[in-house]
């Protein structure tokens, strides 16, 4: 990863980034890159701004200062459908998506950003479809899948718009055991095989440390800690973020069990 | 033309906009505190208006009677209404549904009133307060009426038990439905009180104009052209967005009487559009 | 009915009604010509709420206002004809050209106002329409309305013949709409427009064009039926009830499918035979009918008689 970041640019900039809602800071200062070909964490607390920075990058809400540069072109003021094409896409939360709409047109609308045949559509869609192992429940409509199918379904639909960079919101919430080490084997293919970048928004942490590159933890709006999952889960700002004021950290030490 | 004139249209436009601002206070409630969209509004105005002409010409029922059995039955409908049809719905099922229930009503009033325009024909006495200045006895009448109508309406949510959980419920209905509130039967209720200011504005306008089966319509968009003017939910403010919409009326049919609607309707478009990013979502009481 | 049977025996029932509807003119008797009657005011409806179901129930573009693009076609051919000697094309041209306006400016308004603000807009336009129609007398005659000559107005027959025709285009148009790329987007973005957006669908554009495709239907719709009734007045066009005709039937029969307003026609010949059974205290009968019919299938039928005929499984054959 260190010798990609050294010869090209970051496949994703934030620089300065800024956002109030009513006098409330959502977002200051944020800056961080993410480089290409990576998969990066994004972590904080319930209210840390995870979801607005979030929507901020995807282009839902303008930032009121700040930069956003995808792949070295500036997206800053860019509209969702044209970041889309830039080769930016997301997915949301469960049940933010389609629900009597079928599996194969959902991921066919968004094939339609990269193609204007319907064939071909059809085509970006099925072969997705089949990569993810939901070839048999192409017909089936989104309400009539499981909870996991539906993930899987949504990360399709995401993933036909042939994204260079790919945001997860909270991909594994809900998720048994087994299911997550599906969806970390999808994820890792995709990363590795494609080469799509992923920046993923969780709450399970092991998944986090055990997939990212970096790491990148925001507390009240603002970045606090950036680096390697090492770096991160010992950093004192971070455990003093998660854990509270009062948290003593060569506390927490004493009582590790030696080895 | 004279300040006379204008003062004259100004204090008629005021007086006949309080009575505005009435019945679109009960669409605001409806529709910024109780989330729901009534787009039977008009008709269940017009309902009110014909019932009273017949009960006061035809039927030869006293005032006072229908002042006491209309409101009550009224919010007898609104309570049904919303408990039996539109408990759970989405916003196409209340729409839809508020439609049907528009038209059943429509249907019953050509059906047993017959839809020819009436009006109870009164000739309002004028008072004379200025050299040259006549205001409607009746229009001031309503004027005040509405006027503390809905300063009752405020002090009754704000100071009585039930405006309080009424409030709570729209506030925080999850939470309110914790501390033991049946919140359903409570919005039910309200939506029930939200008729009452229907029957009462009905009972009203009919003392000040005519009315057709094509008024209900108009009436439905005037008041949400008020409702979102003032903002959905603030009732005061809808109550001085009727006076404003009032005069502007006065005006309007003074110098460009066939074209008023169109004006007003123009002015709807263009605010609903203008404050669309304020209106959407919004929960007030 | 077995629900994998639904396709053959649709297919077997649009082929026996499109062949009826082709031989009765044949037999021409009085009960044939009444049935002609009741069939040609069974396809204008089918035909209008068609276009309605491309805005409406494709896109989700709940329009209570159609009826303005009714009106518009209408009176460009009235007016076109009756006051300014225009060629017929040329007026159909001129009522394609002002519904395509208001569709747009209607259709940049839906992408700021949604729900019921989108259908109070659009019934306000409509109530403005008329409005202007009854007051700019110069122009439409006013309330009394603009008559047309007998030259330029179609026969019973002939308006049969049209009418069939533009159901059968509507058909085919609303199919082909359904399976492209249109109809996929439009399908997107009522489902959910935000998540739309976010895989990179323009919505706003394809609002306003399936908006322009419906409106464009109505129009000449609208020309049409000036053409059949040789009389245009404000509240014959203009009117809500046309609006929430189309709003009905669609979705009785059920929204955004491509049968669904033929389904939903049921209706509009319950309508007419009740017409024909009551006559003059029709009015207030056939408000209360309609306005009951549209609460029960809220309540009970929210989906449509379609949905009810969905197979219940698509895979693996699909």
């Amino acid at each position: 990863m260190s010798i990609n970041m050294a010869k090209s640019q970051p496949m994703l900039e934030v620089v300065g980034l800024g956002k109030t809602f009513g006098g409330l800071a959502a977002n200051a200062d944020v800056s961080f890159s993410v480089a290409r070909g990576s998969i990066s964490g994004l972590i904080g607390p319930n209210g840390a701004g995870k979801s607005t920075l979030f929507k901020t990058i995807l282009g839902v809400h303008r930032p009121d200062t700040g930069r956003i540069m995808l792949d070295g072109q500036d997206i800053t003021q860019a509209s969702q459908q044209s970041r889309c094409r830039s080769g930016l896409c997301c997915t949301f939360q469960i049940s933010e998506s389609f629900t009597e709409m079928d599996v194969r047109e959902s991921a066919m609308v968004a094939a339609y950003c990269r193609t204007s045949r319907r064939s071909e559509a059809r085509s970006i869609a099925d072969a997705i479809l089949t990569d993810l192992g939901l070839a048999a429940r192409a017909g089936r409509r989104n309400s009539e899948l499981n909870a996991f199918e539906r993930k899987k379904a949504e990360l399709a639909t995401a993933l036909a718009t042939r994204p260079k960079l790919l945001l997860l919101d909270e991909l594994f919430a809900g998720c048994s055991l087994g299911e997550i080490s599906e969806l970390i084997d999808i994820l890792g293919r995709l990363n590795q095989r494609d080469g799509i970048t992923l920046i993923i928004v969780e709450h399970v942490l092991h998944v986090i440390m055990s997939m990212s590159d970096q790491v990148i933890v925001l507390e009240s709006g603002r970045i606090i800690e950036t680096g390697t999952p090492e770096q991160v889960s010992t950093s004192p700002a971070v455990l003093k973020a998660y854990l509270g004021e009062d948290y003593n950290v060569d506390e927490h030490q004493q009582f590790r069990r030696p080895g | 033309m004279t300040p006379q004139i204008i003062i004259t249209l100004l204090l008629n436009g005021l007086f006949t906009g309080a009575i505005y601002g009435l019945f679109a206070s009960g669409l605001t409630f409806q529709l910024g505190s109780l989330s729901i969209a009534n787009f039977g509004y008009g008709s269940w105005l017009i309902l009110a208006m014909y019932t009273t002409f017949f009960a006061l010409k035809i039927w030869n029922v006293p005032l006072a009677f229908v002042v006491l059995v209309l409101p009550v039955i009224y919010f007898a409908a609104g309570y049904v209404i919303r408990n039996r049809l539109l408990v759970g719905g989405s916003l196409n099922v209340q729409i839809l549904s508020t439609i049907g229930i528009a038209m059943i009503v429509d249907g019953l009033i050509i059906l047993f009133y017959s839809p020819a325009p009436r009006t109870l024909g009164i000739i309002e006495p004028l008072i004379e307060i200025a050299p040259g200045i006549r205001i409607g006895a009746i229009r001031l009448t309503v004027f005040i009426l509405a006027a503390v109508l809905l300063v009752l309406f405020q002090l009754f949510l704000q100071r009585s038990h039930l405006g309080k959980v009424i409030r709570a419920v729209v506030l925080e209905k999850e939470t309110a439905m914790l501390m033991g509130i049946n919140s359903e039967r409570i919005i039910g209720i309200a939506f029930g009180i939200s008729f009452v200011l229907i029957a009462i504005s009905g009972i009203m306008l009919i003392h000040l104009f005519p009315v057709t089966t094509s008024a209900g319509s108009s009436y439905q968009l005037m008041s949400f052209l008020i409702a979102t003017i003032a903002g959905l939910g603030n009732m005061r403010g809808a109550f001085y967005a009727g006076l404003a919409i009032g005069v502007l009326n006065a005006f309007l049919l003074y110098f460009a009487a066939s074209f008023v609607t169109v004006v007003i309707f123009s002015l709807f478009v263009v605010v609903l559009i203008l404050r669309s990013g304020r209106t959407a979502g919004m929960r007030h009481i | 009915m077995h629900r994998n049977l639904a396709r053959p025996v649709g297919i077997a029932i649009i082929v026996g009604l499109i062949g009826v509807l082709l031989t009765l003119p044949l037999f021409p008797s009085p009960s044939t010509t009444y049935f002609m009657g009741l069939i040609l005011q069974v396809m204008l409806f089918v035909y209008l709420a068609q276009a309605w179901n491309l805005a409406g129930g494709l896109a989700g573009l709940f329009s209570l206002g159609h009826s303005a693009y009714f009106g518009i076609g209408a009176y460009a051919y009235a007016v076109g004809v009756a006051k300014y000697g225009l060629p017929p094309l040329a007026c159909f041209a001129i009522g394609l050209f002002l519904s395509a306006v208001l569709a747009v400016i209607t259709g940049l308004i839906s992408t700021r106002l949604s729900g019921m603000f989108f259908a109070m807009v659009t019934l306000g336009l409509n109530e403005i329409l008329l409005n202007l129609a009854s007051q700019l007398t110069w122009l439409t005659k006013g309330d009394a309305g603009t008559y047309l000559r007998k030259q330029f107005t179609i026969s019973f027959t002939t308006a049969y013949w049209v009418f069939f025709g533009l159901c059968i285009a509507a058909f085919v148009l609303m199919a082909l709409i359904r399976h492209s790329k249109l109809g996929t987007l439009c399908v997107a973005i009522k489902e959910n427009e935000a998540f739309s957006r976010a895989i990179g669908v323009n919505t706003g554009l394809w609002k306003i064009v399936i908006l322009l495709i419906s409106a464009a239907m109505v129009s000449i719709g609208g020309g049409f039926f000036a053409m059949y009734q040789g009389i245009v007045a404000p509240t014959m066009v203009f009117s809500f009830s046309i609006s929430i005709k189309m709003l009905i039937v669609t979705m009785i029969g059920g929204m955004g499918t491509v049968f669904g307003p033929l389904a939903g026609a049921v209706l509009i010949v319950f309508d007419e035979l009740v017409r024909a059974w009551l006559g003059s205290s029709f009015g207030g009968v056939s408000l209360v009918a309609y306005g009951t019919i549209l609460v029960i299938c809220v309540l009970f039928l929210p989906k449509g008689i379609m949905e009810r005929l969905r197979p219940a499984s698509r895979e693996a054959s699909s």
